[in-house]
């Protein structure tokens, strides 16, 4: 109705006073808004590239090796920005002649001065430029440099990476603040009240006593001292070789990348001297099962005001399978059919809350703050574990729970389970997928394992695929392994690492009875 | 090609005769070794070599995953602790092999003993090789409590460099070891067991 009547009044207006007296909203009389046309384009404006859905992957991943052993991957994708990085086969694993602790050095030190840069300042202002960003992020088997920015800046990026990977200079202030940045890390770890970092530290160690896998990812404190240039520059000689690394994109052309590679990284001497790939440790992970207890007083871990209660928390873990084996796909389907989480989960679509960990666990027994199944899988082995956390006094009844939970993931799966957790994977794993710096780890770590990438709709398949009596087969063969057992908070409660195997090894998965004495 | 040529007779003339006088023959001073301790307690384990279909292979057994103990479920070679009973660490690993697979070895079967090993308790274990002949003309009644399955390996598998690895361990905080591993087999062996195939290939393939 008041637009009828403003319409009325301008019509009025134009009919006294003419076109010329209406009032102007914008300058310029010829380009005035009446005149803008909606359907050609605007002058002086750059041209606008639109992005076309047809349901199909427009672009595959490319692949192609350099003549000094470099791996150049890349996956075009419509945008402005692409994320471009360098992923080493290197990592806490790689450490066992070492002290442990230099691939967490490593990564607090990644993108500090270099060659060309004479500062970590330096260097983020030259990203700036280019709206870019940088990171550096190191696990027990792969070190990853990885730097956002636009398209158009792709030649500084790979300069700037293949100088921040070879050529960093390790100056006295730089390891100096990190050992300070790796004693607060570690301060953070033990302070926490979740212990999540901790425990999946304890049930490698126990899992994978002494060998690859199983050392310790972050510093031990004792080591923090003993790591300086030398020792860096001794390790990096080794393991930064051309044959161990790759260098992937998402956002930018194939051809494109590999030039810059050429020209960047394929004559680029490192500061530590020729690399010498002899050293390089090719161990096996070798599975041996164990428990580790770390008794500790969790009655006060609240970082603030209000109080935490006292948990106890276990993690149970039994060998799986490495992620190149074929029955990989099982036991992430597996993984997340038994699913879990945290008691205080508010729920919803895609969080799990019909997977065996919350009907059968959390739903039943009120008193259990937590039940978690994780996956962890390496280049020649895997661990599947379960975390539980309840209160101190109930920990045998919290170990029996899982143990049992354990036993029974050796039925046959409900048709609908199955399906569930099918879908929920793979909708997982698309939805991951649709995130730029989540298709370049993809990339970058597939390449470094296997040489080649799966696409996600060959996951999809492979994950369709799966049976209820492909669960049933790698469940059996995960029973018959020795478990790894960690636990962590009061444990005078706590089952003996004898009883769990033999629960574990029993038809109903119950701990054997023990008469004690004085209840 | 030369070196894998070479490597493929080495392998095929492994149970004949005059490779088996020549192992006969260095394995022959290894029983002095076991002479000072026959007090104290050992233990033995049979590697047995045999023939799968005209191949040669290795015999292994499955631990039952029913037993108590840090090994249930492992892959290893027949073998167990002397009984009062044995006179040596032949006729215990003869015994054990009865007992276990349900097999009667004849003690000419029997090539000799290899070096002793050591297991984490300290305790001796004694690896004696013997060459059982043709599988199919065997008959095995394993014992299900404690063998679950028995299964072999071939020897082009075992000395085939993609199949054998090695794991460095660490004692402390310091380099401790290192131990081989054989892979992509039917399972995985390691340990001890594959400390003990390690020392028979050694002997057996003629360098």
């Amino acid at each position: 109705m008041a637009t009828h009547m403003s319409r009325f009044k301008a019509w009025g207006r134009v009919q006294r006073f003419g076109i010329a007296a209406c009032r102007q909203y914008s300058s310029g009389s010829s380009n005035g808004y009446p005149n803008v046309s909606l359907s050609a384009p605007l002058p002086g404006i750059p041209k606008p590239v639109f992005a076309s859905v047809d349901g199909q992957e427009q672009y595959e991943t490319k692949i192609t090796t350099l003549e000094n052993g470099l791996k150049v991957a890349s996956q075009n994708k419509f945008g402005e920005f692409c994320t471009v990085g360098i992923l080493v086969n290197s990592g806490s694993r790689h450490e066992v002649r070492y002290p442990s602790g230099i691939s967490h050095f490593v990564e607090k030190l990644a993108f500090s001065s270099t060659a060309q840069f004479g500062s970590k300042d330096e260097i983020l202002m030259t990203l700036e430029k280019h709206g870019g960003i940088c990171d550096c992020q190191t696990s027990r088997d792969t070190t990853m440099y990885a730097v956002s920015a636009e398209v158009k800046g792709l030649d500084t990026v790979v300069s700037l990476l293949s100088d921040a990977v070879l050529q960093p200079r390790l100056l006295d202030e730089e390891i100096e603040m990190a050992r300070m940045a790796v004693r607060f890390e570690l301060e953070d770890l033990n302070m926490r009240p979740d212990p999540e970092p901790l425990l999946t530290e304890m049930i490698h160690a126990a899992a994978y006593r002494g060998n690859t896998v199983g050392l310790a990812r972050f510093c031990p404190v004792e080591n923090v001292e003993k790591i300086d240039r030398a020792l860096l520059h001794s390790y990096l000689r080794s393991y930064y070789c051309p044959e161990r690394m790759v260098l992937a994109g998402v956002g930018i052309e194939h051809e494109q990348l590999v030039a810059c590679a050429r020209k960047y990284m394929l004559d680029l001497k490192p500061v530590w001297g020729a690399s010498t790939a002899g050293n390089v440790d090719l161990s096996v992970a070798q599975y041996t099962g164990g428990i580790i207890k770390m008794d500790k007083d969790m009655s006060d871990v609240s970082l603030g005001p209000t109080p935490i209660p006292e948990l106890t928390h276990i993690m149970i873990g039994l060998e799986s399978c490495s992620f190149l084996e074929d029955d990989f796909i099982p036991f992430a389907v597996l993984n997340m059919m038994m699913g879990g989480g945290g008691s205080f989960s508010a729920g919803g679509p895609g969080k799990g809350m019909f997977t065996r960990l919350y009907l059968n666990v959390l739903n039943r027994h009120h008193w259990m703050y937590n039940a978690t199944a994780y996956h962890h899988s390496y280049e020649d082995s895997g661990l599947l574990c379960i975390h539980a956390s309840a209160d101190p006094r109930q920990v045998r009844e919290m170990v029996e729970i899982i143990t049992r939970e354990f036993i029974q993931m050796a039925g046959t799966a409900g048709e609908m389970e199955l399906e569930r957790a099918k879908t929920q994977l793979k909708s997982m794993l698309m939805m991951n997928l649709e995130s730029r710096p989540v298709i370049f780890e993809d990339v970058g770590r597939q390449v470094l394992a296997t040489g080649k990438r799966k696409l996600p709709h060959e996951l999809c398949q492979l994950i369709s695929n799966v049976t209820a009596n492909d669960i049933k087969r790698v469940t059996a063969k995960m029973l018959r392994a020795k478990p790894a057992v960690a636990a962590l908070g009061d444990l005078t409660e706590m089952p003996s690492y004898e009883h769990i195997q033999a629960a574990l090894s029993s038809k109903d998965g119950r701990l054997p009875r023990t008469y004690r004495l004085f209840r | 090609m030369h070196g894998a040529a070479q490597l493929k007779v080495a392998l095929e003339d492994c149970l004949s005769a005059e490779n088996e006088a020549r192992c006969r023959k260095r394995l022959e001073p290894n029983a002095a070794l076991y002479q000072k301790d026959k007090g104290k307690s050992w233990a033995s384990v049979l590697v047995c070599l045999c023939t799968v279909g005209g191949d040669t292979a290795f015999l292994f057994t499955l631990r039952s995953s029913m037993l108590k103990g840090r090994h249930k479920g492992d892959v290893c070679f027949a073998g167990g602790k002397k009984d009062p009973a044995d006179q040596d660490v032949v006729a215990t690993a003869l015994r054990e092999a009865r007992e276990e697979l349900g097999v009667t070895v004849r003690a000419d079967q029997v090539w000799g003993v290899l070096k002793p090993l050591r297991d984490l308790s300290g305790m001796m274990i004694a690896p004696v090789l013997a060459n059982l002949g043709p599988l199919e003309a065997l008959s095995f009644r394993p014992n299900p409590s404690e063998v679950e399955e028995i299964f072999t390996l071939t020897l082009a598998h075992v000395c085939n460099p993609v199949n054998q690895g090695y794991t460095n361990f660490r004692t402390g905080d310091r380099y401790g070891y290192t131990l081989p591993v054989f892979r992509n087999g039917k399972h995985r062996v390691w340990g001890l067991t594959a400390i003990a195939l390690d020392h028979t290939l050694k002997i057996i393939v003629s360098p």
